[in-house]
């Protein structure tokens, strides 16, 4: 190859590297969303704040409780911390047949709840299932001395709406298991935590 | 004509330093902060629509999933390993749906009511083949990703995230069909834009 010629095709390698230095890397690199302007760093940051802001405003910054029913796990919680944690006992998953084809399942359920109401020293009204269960049958009147019971739920009760509440339990060596008959069960020390950081409207998360 | 050469090969360098004039990193950043822009964004939706629904914030770039409900945090579970192959041009957030849970203790309607425990043969339960040992939980969602324990080996060629067995049981009781999912993809490499 002569001298001229090399030349030639070396000026003409240097003129494509030159053009070709004006293209754009790749297409993120230039514009990672063609449909629209990207803002700068300092825009993105500024928005991502407001809408973090925004999305805590949609929650409550008072304590929570959360249940976890597969662990038997109970906590009262913020957002940003656990105030206590306590192994709790749910539902047994059970079914009962009672007389006249009444059936009962003993499930924990599912879902977003509130405590409606705090009780200190709850008397526990015995529902038609709890005679069943003994093969007892239930007194007629709702408010028949037979049903009333003194000492079952504890030394409190955080009713969530029909039927199920957060209460005491006369045998502590049974939680952390599914025995229940759908309530959440407590130890007296965790069930008076639980009791002095909530308060009637506290958001309750079964899952 | 070397004199024009050398002039060439002198304005070809300072082209070249131009087009990287941009720190690589700057816009692998600004990528992120969009998609946890699209995440929020999502989030807030969501919540406003119904307060009560679980959902899912699988945040690949912390490598942690949250389950919350109506902006209320419930748990935070660790992602131990995942099997993802995202394209990067398709690394943006993503609004998945909850299908289906496989439980080991799935019932089979054509086997008197019979447990699934340890079956390995495929069986349909929700209009699709599904393979795989039945003694461990998987979370099905759409478009495709799968929720498993990082014990067991996923279905080949399914995009999958492995977590603790322990944590698999909490959501599969969390979860109902339909509950909704936002994932953050992961933030793409300086490289990966470059690429």
């Amino acid at each position: 190859m002569s001298k001229s010629s090399s030349i030639r095709t070396g000026a003409l390698c240097a003129l494509v590297v030159f053009c070709s230095s004006f293209l754009p890397a790749s297409p993120l690199e230039s514009d990672p969303r063609p449909s629209q302007p990207v803002p700068s760093r300092q825009d993105l940051e500024i928005t991502i704040a407001a809408l973090q802001d925004s999305l805590n405003r949609l929650a409550d910054h008072s304590p929570y409780i959360v249940i976890n029913r597969v662990h038997n796990n109970l906590q009262v919680r913020t957002r940003f911390q656990v105030l206590s944690e306590a192994v709790c006992a749910t539902g047994s998953g059970k079914i009962l047949r009672g007389p006249r084809q009444k059936t009962w399942a003993f499930n924990t359920p599912r879902g977003s709840f509130k405590i409606l109401r705090k009780v200190e020293n709850p008397i526990w009204a015995k529902p038609e299932w709890a005679f069943a269960e003994r093969g007892k049958a239930a007194p007629v009147l709702p408010w028949a001395f037979e049903r009333l019971d003194l000492t079952t739920l504890g030394d409190y009760a955080l009713e969530l709406g029909d039927g199920y509440e957060i209460h005491g339990t006369l045998y502590p060596y049974l939680l952390g298991r599914h025995i229940t008959h759908g309530c959440i069960r407590l130890n007296d020390k965790d069930l008076k935590a639980a009791y002095t950081l909530s308060r009637e409207g506290t958001r309750v998360f079964i899952y | 004509m070397r004199l024009l050469f050398y002039l060439l090969l002198f304005l070809s360098g300072f082209g070249t330093v131009q087009a990287v004039d941009v720190p690589p990193d700057t816009t692998a950043q600004k990528i992120s902060l969009l998609n946890r822009q699209h995440a929020l964004e999502m989030e807030i939706d969501l919540v406003r629509k119904d307060p009560q629904q679980f959902y899912l914030v699988l945040d690949l770039p912390a490598a942690e999933i949250y389950l919350k409900s109506g902006a209320f945090l419930l748990r935070t579970i660790p992602i131990h390993n995942n099997r993802l192959s995202f394209p990067v041009q398709a690394q943006e957030t993503a609004l998945l749906t909850f299908t289906a849970h496989i439980p080991p203790v799935t019932p089979e309607p054509g086997n008197h009511g019979q447990r699934l425990r340890g079956r390995r043969f495929p069986l349909d339960f929700t209009g699709r083949m599904i393979e795989g040992p039945r003694d461990q939980s998987r979370l099905y969602f759409y478009p495709s990703l799968l929720l498993q324990p990082e014990e067991i080996e996923s279905p080949p060629g399914v995009q999958a995230l492995m977590l603790s067995q322990s944590d698999i049981k909490a959501l599969g009781s969390a979860l109902q069909s339909g509950d909704k999912a936002i994932l953050i993809p992961p933030s793409p490499a300086p490289d990966e834009v470059l690429r």
